[in-house]
């Protein structure tokens, strides 16, 4: 009853006319982001962080989670028209998507797409209310053996899910937490790999090096080649239909359930809950070999689990301060940055801003209903606009993106740095999301591992017999052990 | 041996080179014991240990590259393609973040020449079929208004200190 209460004053606080405002223009600007392949939910986040560092904490997450759910959806357009996933998270539908759209329903394709998205929010939204509080009432027990082991195991659960060699996966995950740890100890404010370089004291700044691996890195590789795919046209009707969401309940919700599961899954995305989603649509379904050749079902379950990965990537968030996703764990470096520690404690100290972003995570969803009634032709212009034109600009952003957080030229050059970087291990095969969670939970790792350390008195057996430790060091052994099985079948095949 | 082992075992070196100079960065790290702390909340610890990591794993990388059969080891790596495009794009971007900005030339001149040259030059490469004096004006024009508005809205808009 109390949930509802501050639910209500959360949705009475967004209906003001600048946040109504605000959540339109930032889902727009979202859908933007999404539509053009290259650009991804991250890195408009990213650079949307940094526009909102004046405003109000909630303002501010009422932007970012417009602009998050805005290009998850966006990205559906260009999987559909294109066959190219605006976002990794659309991948899915350009099976279904493209396939409906080369034979004269694109526009169906889209109010379908429309249709999963919407539900699959909704969905989310309703978990992200109904399991933060239970999470962040069971993280209350958590002590630094347990936040160690969670940190460790979204890094590695994201170097084994998010690439297609674990291995890599893994080794991105390790770099990403070593470079978290340059600048002054958390513990003792001891410098560390800064080489007496008083820009490298404060670390590595989150926001620049999110640019950098998310933006310079696809800019470059957007540039590397041409692009001379036609777009496909949509005469067809745009409007999502209520039929489909009768006919298809059960898709839906068992792709809801399945999204925001995936998406509670420390760092693993909505990529991966958008192939889940497909997957057991595909096992379940009794037009099976529809899929892949313009099945209804195979798109709304692709796009209803991406979507309903959102909320659920956001609840790992709020409660334990372990992002679900890459995208959230730019939303979580934003909230700390507007002075909003999430976590098991955030529930206790504000809760009011736990209900906050359950209803901007509703009006979110409401907006992208809006724009996928009444702007979904005018937007597939840009999807016109040379990407010759667009990148270079988008570049000039994501300088500005990367140096207005604290208007430091050494930002640039971490963007810079970190970009080519992302580029060149990405072409060989290694993902760059682990390295981003692995940035974002370094601190937690060390401070957790020392911390466990001394409270023990050097005794490792506390990691390992405390219950809730336990567990999560058995699957994290558990995953090591199954990859190195794994392994050594490869090789004996290869023998 | 295929280039793809070749390209993985150069791999492995780099993560076992970088896992060696972290972990022996880290062990040389001060260990705070004029202060009295305690020794296992020393800060080189973590770095430390996630630079044997690096090594063990990065050896694990080599050790596949070496044993699998040469077709085996085929990654689905993305393919090596547009090189020269890559190495123009690093020029422009890098020449115009890191060489030109913060040293005394206005942002919006900086961002408008860089605009304009990288619109030209892409089109040019993507083959547009455009007349030239076409592209030649609406690259200009675009780069312009872009770096303009750019400008006003940081600047004005959200009170940036341009570069």
């Amino acid at each position: 009853m109390e949930g509802l209460v501050l639910l209500g004053k959360s949705l009475a606080g967004l209906a003001g006319p600048w946040q109504i405002l605000y959540a339109l223009g930032a889902t727009l600007f979202g859908i933007l982001i999404g539509l053009l392949p290259g650009l991804s939910a991250t890195l408009g986040i990213a650079l949307m962080t940094t526009l909102t560092l004046k405003m109000t904490p909630t303002d501010a997450i009422l932007v970012l989670v417009c602009v998050y759910v805005g290009a998850i959806y966006g990205g559906s357009r260009t999987a559909i028209l294109l066959n190219i996933p605006g976002t990794a998270a659309n991948a899915a539908a350009t099976l279904d998507g493209h396939a409906l759209a080369m034979q004269g329903r694109a526009g169906r394709a889209m109010g379908i797409a429309t249709t999963g998205s919407v539900a699959g929010s909704l969905f989310g939204v309703v978990c992200l209310a109904a399991f933060t509080p239970l999470l962040a009432e069971m993280a209350l027990k958590f002590q630094a053996f347990e936040f160690f082991w969670l940190a460790l195991l979204g890094v590695l659960m994201s170097g084994s899910l998010t690439g297609s060699d674990p291995l890599k996966g893994w080794l991105m995950g390790f770099l990403g937490l070593f470079v978290a740890q340059v600048g002054l100890d958390g513990i003792h404010a001891h410098p560390r790999f800064t080489f007496g370089w008083n820009d490298l004291s404060g670390g590595i700044a989150l926001i620049p090096a999110l640019v950098g691996a998310f933006g310079f890195a696809e800019i470059l590789a957007v540039l590397a080649e041409p692009t001379k795919k036609a777009v496909v046209s949509a005469v067809d009707s745009i409007v999502p239909r209520l039929s489909d969401v009768l006919r298809y309940w059960k898709t839906i919700l068992r792709s809801g359930a399945i999204g925001v599961f995936v998406g509670i899954l420390p760092g693993v995305g909505e990529d991966m809950a958008a192939w889940s989603s497909y997957a057991a649509a595909k096992r379940f379904s009794r037009e099976r070999d529809e899929f892949g050749k313009g099945s209804v079902e195979g798109l709304i379950a692709a796009e209803t689990g991406d979507n309903a990965a959102i909320p659920g990537a956001i609840i790992p968030v709020l409660a334990l301060a372990v992002p679900g996703s890459a995208p959230a764990a730019v939303l979580m470096a934003a909230m700390i940055i507007h002075g909003v520690q999430p976590g098991p404690m955030l529930m206790v100290q504000h809760p009011q801003f736990a209900y906050d972003v359950v209803a901007i995570t509703l009006v979110a969803t409401l907006a992208i209903l809006v724009f996928g009634l009444v702007m979904v032709r005018p937007l597939l212009a840009v999807l016109r606009v040379p990407r010759a034109i667009i990148m270079p600009v988008v570049f000039v952003l994501c300088v500005l993106g990367a140096y207005a957080i604290a208007s430091r030229v050494f930002d640039i050059w971490v963007m810079l740095a970190v970009g080519v970087v992302i580029f060149v291990l990405r072409r060989r095969g290694y993902p760059a999301a682990p390295f981003v969670l692995g940035l974002v939970l370094g601190d937690i790792v060390d401070k957790n591992l020392r911390r466990g350390l001394v409270i023990a008195d050097g005794d490792l057996t506390p990691f390992f017999t405390r219950p809730i430790a336990g567990v999560l060091a058995a699957i994290v052994i558990a995953m090591v052990l199954w990859q190195v099985g794994a392994g050594r079948r490869f090789l004996a095949r290869s023998r | 041996m295929s280039r793809a082992q070749r390209g993985e075992l150069a791999e492995a070196a780099f993560w076992i080179a970088l896992g060696m100079a972290a972990l022996v960065a880290s062990w040389r790290m001060d260990r705070l014991e004029s202060l009295g702390i305690n020794p296992l909340s020393a800060p080189g610890l973590v770095p430390g240990l996630l630079g044997a990591l690096m090594m063990v794993f990065g050896a694990a990388l080599g050790l596949r590259a070496l044993v699998a059969r040469a077709a085996a080891s085929e990654a689905p790596t993305e393919k090596r393609r547009g090189t020269a495009r890559v190495a123009l794009a690093l020029l422009l971007c890098v020449g115009y973040a890191g060489g030109l900005l913060g040293r005394g030339l206005p942002f919006w001149l900086t961002s408008a020449a860089f605009l304009f040259i990288a619109m030209l030059v892409f089109r040019f490469l993507d083959g547009e079929a455009s007349p030239m004096w076409r592209t030649l004006l609406g690259s200009a024009g675009i780069a312009a208004a872009a770096s303009a508005a750019i400008s006003v809205v940081f600047q004005e808009v959200f009170l940036v200190r341009l570069p």
